[in-house]
C-alpha cells in the first residue's frame, strides 16, 4: 500500500507561470523555501523551469501564482571563482551538512537593457535538490554585492 | 553624515526613545544593542538591500530578449548547471 504522500508525488499539476503560460509540472518537483524569499516571505512553494533557449537560465517560479518568478543565473558561470561563505546555521536549514549538496543560484535584475543587468552575488538562492528545500541565504563575503553589473556601465563619465 | 565615536558600554539616543548602546568590541566586530518602540522596524542593511533588489527582480524583463549579449559575458561554458 502506498502512502498518501507517495501518491501525491505521482500527480502532475497544471500551474500558471509568467514567462510560460500554462506548464505542467510534477509535484515532486516542487521545491519548498520554509522561509521563503526576502520580501515574499509568504511564498514557500517553487518550481525551477529551465529556459528553453538558455539551459544556463532558470526561472524561478511560484507555484502557487504567476509572481514572484525570479530569473536565475549559476553564479559560477559569470564570475570566475565564486567561493560562497555561509553563515552558521544554514547547512542545518537546508538538511545537509555538506556543502557539496548545495547549488547556488544568483537573482538576476534585467533592465530594458540587458547592458544594465545585475546580479545579486551578496544573497544567492540556495537550493538543495536531494531534499527539495531552498532559502535565500544572505553570505558572509564582504566583497560580494547586491548588485553586481555584468557589463561596464556606459558613458556617463567624462 | 553624522560621525561619533564611542567606546564599549558607551550608548547614544535618537530622537525621544531610541538608545543604541555599543555593547561589546571584539576585532572587527561591533555587539550593538538597540531600545526601540515596536513599531520601529530595524533591519540589517543586506536585508533591506536584499528585499528591495528582489522586488524589482519580480518586476523586470516581461520579455525575454537581447539574451546573445549576455552569452557572451559567461565564462565558464560547459558547466551544466
Amino acid at each position: 500500500m502506498r502512502t498518501i504522500n507517495e501518491l501525491r508525488g505521482k500527480y502532475k499539476m497544471l500551474i500558471k507561470t509568467k514567462d510560460f503560460d500554462f506548464v505542467n509540472i510534477n509535484e515532486e518537483d516542487i521545491i519548498t523555501f520554509s522561509q521563503g524569499i526576502y520580501a515574499y516571505e509568504s511564498t514557500t512553494k517553487f518550481i525551477i523551469l529551465n529556459n528553453p533557449d538558455n539551459q544556463w537560465m532558470k526561472h524561478l517560479q511560484s507555484v502557487e501564482d504567476e509572481e514572484p518568478r525570479f530569473i536565475l543565473l549559476d553564479p559560477h558561470m559569470f564570475i570566475e571563482g565564486y567561493s560562497p561563505i555561509i553563515p552558521d546555521g544554514t547547512l542545518g536549514l537546508l538538511k545537509t551538512n555538506d556543502i557539496k549538496d548545495l547549488s547556488f543560484f544568483a537573482i538576476a535584475v534585467i533592465p530594458k537593457s540587458v547592458k544594465d543587468i545585475t546580479i545579486n552575488l551578496k544573497s544567492p538562492v540556495i537550493i538543495n535538490f536531494k531534499e527539495r528545500i531552498g532559502a535565500q541565504v544572505i553570505l558572509e563575503n564582504r566583497d560580494y554585492f547586491v548588485r553586481t553589473r555584468l557589463f561596464a556601465s556606459e558613458g556617463t563619465a567624462q | 553624515m553624522l560621525v561619533i565615536t564611542r567606546k564599549a558600554s558607551d550608548s547614544f539616543t535618537v530622537g525621544d526613545d531610541i538608545k543604541v548602546s555599543i555593547l561589546e568590541i571584539n576585532g572587527d566586530k561591533v555587539k550593538i544593542g538597540i531600545d526601540a518602540p515596536k513599531n520601529i522596524i530595524i533591519m540589517r542593511s543586506e536585508v533591506l538591500d536584499t528585499m528591495r533588489n528582489n522586488i524589482e527582480a519580480v518586476a523586470t524583463l516581461d520579455k525575454i530578449s537581447d539574451l546573445e549579449l549576455l552569452k557572451q559575458r559567461i565564462v565558464i561554458k560547459n558547466k551544466e548547471m
